[in-house]
């Protein structure tokens, strides 16, 4: 169990957990609130920006305050607008217990130069924010099979899932993306902040004897983001390396051998999230 | 480290260009808006091209081969 469900999971998992997704979360809370109007009525990309750069001018600092700022840095995530990897069947669930779904613009592809796609997942308030403050972008209202079908959609393509918080534990949204583009995942990469993009409750494991190497060039590595999966050419093996591992279960669902599973970080005994 | 050097003068709308940007093979470019906006619904007036991975930049200089306004420098 990763520490924000043990505050708010009420024994799921945070994100399953449908307190988590009432709006009152919101409308009676003026620091969440402040939250979601930052990155609905004012300016997302100003937020993208802002935090982002902060974890850049931290990670420049010396030793031992830029340890110190980052730790607080790590801290303020929860506090701001951040998330963590979900696999698949987890974004499936956890839209079955969201209300308002609308797919906006992802906002880090925008910045930084990628196509621009409808890959934002929303619950919530953001359906009514974000076309009274941003009229001028597409955006695409869903119902709960919508969402699910584009979730499937954007597994195929290698996009990772990650739920995001705005002020833990109010779930705003499934962010659905690829490491060039993912300032989230970036910031925790280049400048540990790891609580801007925190691993899943999962590793994935291989079973060497169901895999067959793919024929020579194995489909899992190539849909890894996080770089976990290591290939031996001369014994033809697939390894996974589970402290790289962020959990997405994206190369899983490219084995056709079902050679790999996903297992919850406890039953596997990997402490790093 | 490598500095990447924006021209603000020289470079007034890198949200209609975005050659830099997506010209870096690395992701190290951003658009950044200057400042945040001033009132809700408003999107920022002006951007600036922000180096904000530059802990990765490997000096390939594609940035400052597309740009038409020679607007960016690496020191």
């Amino acid at each position: 169990m990763c520490d924000i469900c043990e505050k708010h999971g009420k024994g799921v998992k945070w994100y399953l957990n449908p307190e988590n997704f009432d709006d009152d979360l919101v409308l009676k809370d003026p620091r969440r609130m402040k939250v979601v109007e930052s990155i609905t009525a004012y300016s997302l990309e100003y937020y993208v920006y802002n935090s982002s750069r902060l974890a850049r001018l931290v990670n420049m600092l010396p030793q031992p305050i830029r340890a110190v700022l980052t730790a607080v840095a790590n801290k303020m995530a929860y506090d701001l607008h951040a998330g963590q990897v979900v696999p698949l069947e987890d974004a499936l669930k956890i839209v079955e217990i969201a209300h308002n779904h609308v797919v906006i613009p992802c906002y880090c592809r925008r910045l930084t130069g990628g196509k621009e796609e409808l890959t934002c997942l929303n619950f919530g308030l953001v359906k009514e924010l974000w076309p009274k403050y941003r009229p001028q972008d597409n955006i695409l209202e869903l119902d709960v099979n919508g969402a699910k079908e584009l979730l499937r959609e954007w597994d195929e393509k290698g996009y990772v899932h990650a739920v995001f918080w705005a002020k833990v534990p109010y779930v705003i949204a499934i962010c659905n993306c690829e490491k060039r583009y993912c300032t989230a995942l970036r910031n925790r990469l280049l400048y540990g902040i790891k609580n801007s993009y925190k691993k899943s409750h999962y590793v994935a494991v291989i079973d060497e004897n169901l895999c067959d190497f793919c024929g020579g060039s194995p489909r899992c590595v190539s849909r890894c983001q996080f770089g976990a999966i290591r290939v031996d050419r001369d014994s033809r093996k697939v390894a996974i390396r589970s402290d790289l591992c962020f959990g997405c279960g994206l190369c899983r669902d490219a084995c056709d051998n079902q050679a790999i599973r996903l297992v919850s970080r406890e039953e596997a005994g990997v402490k790093v999230w | 480290m490598v500095k990447i050097k924006f021209d603000e003068e020289k470079c007034l709308k890198p949200e209609e260009c975005m050659e830099c940007i997506r010209a870096c093979p690395l992701g190290v470019l951003m658009l950044a808006p200057k400042k945040k906006p001033p009132n809700p619904g408003i999107p920022p007036p002006r951007y600036i091209v922000y180096p904000l991975y530059d802990v990765v930049c490997n000096r390939c200089g594609k940035c400052l081969e597309v740009c038409p306004k020679g607007a960016l420098k690496l020191i």
